[in-house]
């Protein structure tokens, strides 16, 4: 049976090099993902109000196109799978909606697609240990912070990615890829990424005068000193939104606490494309896609 | 609605529909026409003359949006009028102009991004993809997939969905959004001829060759002629030749043209 991928409205944009790092790593260990035909956004956030059911359509027809692909999606972005997954938890549990929903769009939808994130993936249908078996590039002089942020764990009991407090799947990737992982307390603190959204980055330089009070700026430098101070080459994630706030609010970050060090944020995949010997000049490594450019620690750190 | 009746067809109210006729509702009202006729011929039998909504009668313009309902089926459906023939029990309402929000923009200062579209028609990212648009394209364009590649900024992909759309505005019409779909993606085609599209080359040599005057000889010759000799000239013609066509169909074809 075939594997549905949906990569998701962003990977088609800014995080491009998350996209094409997922399926050419997927295609380097012999699996064709297939696309979910004719997907639209999934809506980006799961709509809170428990009434709005118009927010619920997207993601289900998506699930439903998955389906006739094969019976598991594939998704990376943590926006997308948290969207994903808790709309197919809505399907499973809630019979009325379930109802209303597939008589809105028009497919029966029942919640029997599995919704897989990449990092599932890769344990359970590569197997971690045969990646570490074809790595090209040894990556022990990388030292890595693996940041899982809200979305993929969160609410644990619709997602069950991992223990929410104390996720382990990242790490255990990344080990398995020959990192030096570190221990990093703030693997799971809110980098206030949905706030950034609505904060314009240039008010962020002045960062106490934002209309946030400059709280954006100040989670994402306590994920990120912690970091630094532990000796992370990298922040390492899966999330897209995440990605953009931490490595876009360095700059505010640099003004208000002197002597703080810059850090360049990843994707796991982009790692592991990398270290597989794919060409890295594919994975938009590069200061065109980044605020803090990655390319010089890659370089320093994984193909030397 | 632009249309005027001039009540002169015999089209008193039955309730059995006679022998060869169909019974429909113009905007409320019942009337019996023949079957067979489209929509549109049928809006005129029963005594409309149609100002506006009517164009091309070839389902090209768009002009001849029509909603409708059949007795008994609680479902609203959508068609060209000059494009669909009558139904018995047809509830009909013709959409001849829908006043959505049009945007003046200058082409030549846009780039073919998502910005432009944005910039062009910011309402256009409410889309919550509920996919009703797609259900009243009379065109059977897949508008939301459209609406969604637009989203992504896939002008490319954009301009191709929905390159069949006609513009009638049925889409909009019916978004619970208030999105102008056919705007967008008359935007992104006009975005993908100007920017992303190649150039074809064909067409710039035979754009230089017209500037040269290649052809004036031959056209001027041409307006010159007796109408039998152009004809000849017609038929003989070396591209698209013309097709064989028995007796009938070629009464029935001056007919259609004798019609226009
Ligand atoms: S009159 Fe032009 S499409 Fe029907």
């Amino acid at each position: 049976m075939e594997i549905a991928y949906f990569p998701g409205c962003t990977l088609r944009a800014s995080a491009i090099g998350l996209d094409d790092s997922v399926r050419d790593t997927a295609a380097a260990f012999g699996f064709d993902f297939k696309e979910v035909p004719d997907w639209t956004c999934c809506g980006a956030t799961f709509n809170l109000a428990v009434d709005n059911i118009m927010a619920l359509a997207p993601p289900i027809r998506i699930l439903a196109n998955a389906k006739t692909v094969g019976d598991r999606v594939v998704t990376v972005c943590a926006g997308c799978y948290n969207v994903l997954k808790r709309a197919n938890y809505t399907v499973r549990n809630d019979a009325e909606k379930r109802k209303k929903i597939s008589d809105f769009i028009e497919m029966e939808y029942e919640g029997d697609v599995e919704v897989v994130h990449y990092i599932e993936f890769l344990r359970d249908d590569v197997g971690f240990d045969r990646i570490g078996k074809e790595l090209k590039k040894k990556l022990d002089q990388v030292k890595v912070a693996p940041y899982y942020g809200c979305q993929l764990l969160r609410p644990e009991e619709e997602l069950q990615f991992d223990d929410a407090e104390d996720p382990m799947l990242m790490d255990d990737l990344l080990k398995a890829m020959g990192c030096d992982v570190i221990d990093f307390p703030h693997k799971v603190e809110c980098c206030g990424a949905f706030l950034t959204v609505c904060t314009d980055l240039e008010a962020r330089s002045a960062a106490k005068d934002d209309d946030t009070g400059g709280a954006v700026s100040e989670c994402s430098y306590t994920i990120l000193d912690a970091a630094v101070k532990r000796g992370a080459d990298f922040v390492v994630l899966s999330c897209p939104l995440c990605l953009y706030n931490l490595d876009s609010a360095q700059d505010a970050i640099e003004k208000e606490h002197h002597g703080f060090k810059k850090i360049p944020i990843i994707y796991f995949s982009q790692l592991l494309a990398v270290a597989l010997g794919l060409d890295p000049k594919k994975y938009a490594l590069d200061s065109a896609h980044h605020y803090v450019d990655p390319s010089g620690v890659v370089k320093a750190k994984v193909l030397s | 609605m632009a249309a005027k009746t001039s009540g002169k067809a015999g089209n008193a109210a039955v309730d059995e529909s006679p022998a060869g006729m169909v019974k429909i509702y113009i905007m409320g009202k019942q009337y019996a026409v023949p079957e067979g006729l489209t929509i549109q011929k049928a809006l005129e039998y029963a005594g409309l003359t149609l100002l506006r909504g009517c164009g091309c009668r070839g389902g090209f313009c768009g002009a001849c949006g029509t909603v409708y309902r059949t007795e008994g089926d609680y479902k609203l459906k959508v068609a060209l009028a000059c494009q669909t023939v009558v139904e018995d029990g047809m509830y009909l309402t013709q959409i001849p102009f829908y006043p959505a929000n049009k945007a003046i923009y200058d082409i030549e200062k846009l780039t073919p991004s998502l910005e432009s579209l944005v910039q062009a028609y910011p309402e256009f990212m409410r889309c919550v993809q509920c996919n009703t648009c797609r259900k009243v394209c009379p065109q059977d364009i897949e508008v939301m997939q459209y609406m969604a590649t637009a989203m992504r900024g896939d002008i490319a992909k954009t301009a191709d969905l929905s390159f069949d759309c006609i513009m009638c505005g049925l889409c909009a019409s019916r978004c619970p959004a208030d999105t102008v779909q056919y705007y967008v993606g008359i935007l992104a085609r006009r975005l993908y001829g100007k920017y992303v599209a190649p150039e074809a080359k064909h067409l710039a040599d035979r754009l230089g060759e017209l500037d040269t005057g290649k052809f004036d000889k031959e056209i001027d010759d041409m307006i010159k002629m007796k109408q039998e000799d152009l004809r000849k000239l017609y038929d003989t013609r070396d591209i698209e030749p013309a097709e064989e066509t028995t007796e009938t169909e070629a009464v029935s074809a001056t007919e259609a043209g004798t019609d226009k």
